[in-house]
């Protein structure tokens, strides 16, 4: 129902730039991530799709219709833009349906048609029972689908979403990732969301934007980005990695520190970083790529998590199957056998600067 | 009042922008203008009487015995106060905020409530218990112990600290509790559980904890002591001067000199009013530890054991002493056809001071200049308060930050010293006169009182996120809907506190209004001492009883009012 377009967004409070340059484009009915870590610009870029911020320079639209430019600014409340904040913002003063209503009442719909669409949306969000209640009777989750409800009810054509599930428990986390999803495929409404929590991006997103300092990182599907980050701050930020040190010379790898080596066959030359996934690096009796000494291992139901000592200091993180729990002994002399991974360019400094 | 901000939206419509700035402007125009000036314009004239710089006029003043006894006494007075207030106000809070006391809730409301109580009240009764030679405390205290002389004479600057701290320890304890109420309970129990004992606890993190608040709470009531003139005017009763009976007495002198000797005078208030604003504000007031946090804070509540009891014992012969004594007294007299005995003995039993309150038309146009006047203070001042609060809490217009410094300014200020310096400026000198009419104390009421209605609804708004009006916008409502229906609703409870927390001083003003009432414009203060001083203190006890009576209405109507989430 809604595309997006953002060209060369800038913002500046007083003289620090929170966003540097913010060049995308949204598709109808897609469902967009803003990832990155608290104080990178996201919750910005949203705040001024939502018009509460203005850039201060370059030109938002919304459907090809300019809403923010150097000459044009359309205020929040004519861009009929859905959002759930958040601290909810469920008003202390009014019952759940007022509160879920007050969109259609700014409308000025008749009051039959009021009542139908508010009790609509209040069976998807799941309130139904709860229409009477003021805010303070409702649980955090309770108030949180308010949130949500009120967000939806005038069937916005675009709708934003700012950290709607930190302040919820894990398990109310959980199951609400998978509602809003739902709620969105149901309605077919285009929907930004802002999150600084991988797994929620993860599981929820048909595109991730990673944004770290006022800069988008990289661009994608959550495939795309866990399998292929475009560098070392996207590898470390979505997911875990491990990064070892080395020199690239005659189609090997040198590991720093520790005289093995690993095959390679890429183009770069002199220093590098091997980025890899805890999880697929395994744990060998014998052979192996890599040898070390398994320091810690422990027990979390679904994997063992271990670290491994390699000659030389450096410790690095396996995720390796539950059952090599009882397979394996601390102390232990190991074999690692390495899965897909990345290497970079190791520059010593710029762990941000886009590689693809 | 051309300048007053609620002029300002109607010019200011089509700039949406500009709006906050002309408001800004309009703000600071009418306290340059009524405050500011003023103010300067008496520190000009203490040093260029003749409009040439001199000292000799400081020199003259400061030397003359009476004036210099009246410095003398004023520090004495004030600082003595304002260490026994805190005193008594830090156990005192201790105890009716943090621990299982008996009637804990009924002791905080007597104790707030009694901040409201003009101080005046105060020192009528306590002249009538302990006059030197028929007090009727002195005569009970006498004929218990066997006295041949009666025990306490009021009219000493012993006298004087005595009635000042009972009357302004509740300024200490309000904020001295407030602070405790605010402590999260987690810092003590972290304490604890690094093996501190409770006295410990005590002792080394809330003692230090509370050290900024209990500061704060010590200089508001030496300050309010130092610029009181209700209680030493009518305690002292022409034998123990302070600083403010010599300048209310000098402005009675009248003429130039009068003037110009009171003005000078009163820069001695006015500095220690500014170093007393300074040290709350930019020394103490950085060290305050305690912020408030979103979170609901559940003091934890210390078991007194076998204390409990005697410690309810000991607050309740305080509360009776201080509170219930007094104004029993005030009633008693109110009844009473002759002031040597009670209202209970034979014959001595009257209503008719009572019913003059209802037909005497030197009293009922006192009460229509005060409900005026009051009414009009408070309806301005909240609505500068609400643009202020929204301003301070919403915006980042530049510049904001002027008009609250000066409104915290004119708080800090004296009463007698806005008082002064409105009588000297406004007399047509500068283009404005308004000499003699009620608008000047309407004018001096807010200066001197805006600050508690800005401070309430600022924290109102701080408490509504800007996520509960951003929610309304992006709902579609415009920004006057969204104000209409989200921010009015939610602040209304502290419109409500704020409109009487500035009309409840103003109604029963007495300092300021004793230097600019005229024959036209007399208030409720100023005929209620007219006729403590003079005529009749029957009558004058019958005001002030009917005054205590409204005080308890207003309580009870706010509460109402407001669902029990305020009450003065």
């Amino acid at each position: 129902m809604a595309t997006i377009q953002i060209e060369n967004v800038r913002k500046c409070f007083g003289n620090i730039e929170v966003l540097k340059g913010f060049n995308q484009n949204v598709e109808d009915k897609e469902f967009i991530t803003l990832l990155g870590p608290s104080g990178c610009g996201k919750t910005t870029m949203l705040r001024m799709l939502a018009g509460f911020e203005k850039p201060t320079s370059g030109t938002i639209s919304i459907d090809n219709k300019v809403v923010s430019s150097d000459k044009t600014f359309v205020p929040p409340e004519k861009r009929d833009i859905g959002m759930v904040f958040q601290s909810y913002a469920v008003w202390p003063h009014m019952t759940v349906f007022d509160n879920i209503a007050y969109p259609l009442k700014i409308k000025k719909l008749p009051k039959e048609e009021i009542r139908q669409k508010v009790e609509a949306i209040m069976e998807v969000v799941h309130l139904s029972q709860y229409a009477d209640r003021i805010p303070s009777q409702l649980s955090g989750g309770q108030q949180q689908r308010v949130a949500l409800g009120r967000a939806l009810v005038a069937e916005p054509r675009l709708l934003l979403l700012d950290e709607p599930l930190s302040n919820l428990d894990a398990k109310l986390r959980e199951s609400m990732r998978f509602e809003i999803k739902e709620i969105q495929r149901k309605l077919g409404i285009t929907v930004v969301y802002v999150t600084h929590d991988q797994i929620e991006a993860m599981t929820m997103s048909d595109r991730i934007i990673v944004i770290n300092d006022g800069i988008i990182q990289q661009v994608g599907g959550p495939m795309d980005i866990y399998r292929h980050p475009a560098n070392q701050f996207v590898a470390a930020f979505v997911g875990k990695i491990v990064f070892l040190h080395g020199d690239t010379g005659r189609g090997k790898i040198t590991v720093t520190g520790t005289g093995q080596t690993l095959d390679y066959d890429g183009e770069l030359t002199g220093k590098v970083i091997v980025a890899i996934r805890p999880e697929s690096i395994h744990l060998l009796k014998k052979g192996g790529i890599l040898h070390g000494v398994l320091k810690t291992k422990v027990f979390m139901g679904d994997v063992n998590d271990c670290t491994v000592e390699l000659p030389g200091g450096d410790t690095i993180r396996v995720i390796a199957p539950p059952e090599t729990y009882d397979e394996y002994e601390t102390g232990e002399e190991v074999g690692l056998e390495f899965g897909a991974c990345h290497v970079y360019e190791d520059d010593g400094s710029d762990v941000t600067r886009i590689l693809t | 009042m051309e300048t007053g901000a609620s002029a300002a939206p109607k010019t200011a419509k089509k700039f949406y922008f500009d709006i906050k700035w002309v408001a800004i402007f309009a703000i600071i125009m009418f306290l340059t203008v009524f405050e500011v000036f003023p103010l300067f314009y008496l520190v000009y004239r203490a040093f260029f009487p003749e409009g040439a710089f001199t000292l000799s006029e400081f020199q003259d003043v400061y030397s003359y015995p009476l004036n210099w006894i009246a410095v003398r006494n004023t520090v004495i007075t004030a600082g003595s106060s304002m260490l026994l207030g805190v005193l008594i106000a830090f156990p005192l809070a201790w105890l009716v905020g943090r621990t299982n006391l008996y009637f804990k809730k009924f002791f905080r409301t007597l104790f707030v409530m009694t901040y409201m109580v003009p101080p005046y009240v105060g020192a009528m009764a306590w002249l009538k218990l302990l006059n030197p030679t028929v007090g009727t405390l002195n005569k009970i205290l006498a004929a218990i112990f066997g006295l041949s002389d009666l025990p306490f004479n009021i009219e000493t600057i012993g006298g004087m600290i005595w009635v000042l701290t009972t009357f302004y320890y509740p300024y200490a304890f309000i904020t001295i509790s407030r602070a405790m109420e605010k402590m999260d309970p987690s810092l003590e129990e972290a304490s604890k559980i690094s093996g501190a004992s409770p006295l410990r606890t005590l002792m080394t993190i809330t003692l230090p904890m509370m050290a900024p608040s209990v500061v704060a709470a010590g200089l508001l009531v030496f300050i309010s002591a130092a610029s009181c003139y209700g209680i030493p005017s009518i305690v002292g009763a022409g034998k123990v001067n302070t600083v403010t009976t010599r300048i209310i007495d000098l402005v009675y002198v009248g003429g130039t000199q009068g003037l110009v000797d009171a003005v000078t005078l009163a820069v001695f208030l006015m500095v220690i009013a500014n170093v007393v604003l300074y040290l709350s504000t930019f020394v103490v007031g950085r060290k305050q530890y305690i912020t408030v946090s979103g979170k609901s804070v559940r003091p934890n509540i210390v078991d007194l054991g076998k204390w409990r009891v005697p410690l309810t014992i000991l607050v309740i012969v305080f509360a009776v002493v201080v509170v219930a004594i007094p104004f029993i007294s005030v009633f008693d007299t109110s009844f009473s056809i002759r002031m040597g005995k009670t209202a209970w003995d034979e014959g001595n039993f009257t209503i008719k001071y009572w019913a003059s309150l209802f037909s005497r038309k030197q009293i009922l146009n006192a009460m229509q200049h005060s409900l005026i006047a009051a009414a009009s203070a408070a309806t301005a001042g909240i609505g500068i308060s609400c643009v202020m609060a929204y301003l301070l809490t919403r915006t980042r217009a530049r510049g904001r930050r002027i008009p609250d410094f000066l409104i915290t300014l004119g708080s800090g200020t004296p009463s007698i010293v806005i008082a002064l310096g409105l009588i000297m400026t406004m007399n047509g000198k500068f283009v404005i006169n308004i000499y003699n009419t009620l608008l000047i104390m309407i004018i001096a009421y807010m200066i001197k009182y805006l600050l508690m209605g800005m401070r309430t609804i600022v924290s109102a708004m701080t408490q509504i996120h800007a996520s509960l009006e951003e929610a309304a916008l992006i709902s579609g409502a415009s920004w006057f809907r969204s104000f209409k229906d989200i921010t009015i609703p939610l602040i209304a409870p502290s419109v409500v506190a704020g409109w009487f927390l500035i009309f409840m001083p103003c109604f029963y003003e007495l300092t300021m209004s004793t230097i600019l009432y005229s024959t036209n414009t007399t208030t409720i203060g100023v005929i209620l001492f007219r006729f403590q001083d003079y005529d009749s203190q029957q009558m004058a006890s019958a005001m002030a009883g009917a005054i205590l009576i409204f005080i308890v209405l207003v309580n009870w109507l706010l509460n109402k009012l407001t669902k029990g989430k305020f009450s003065i």
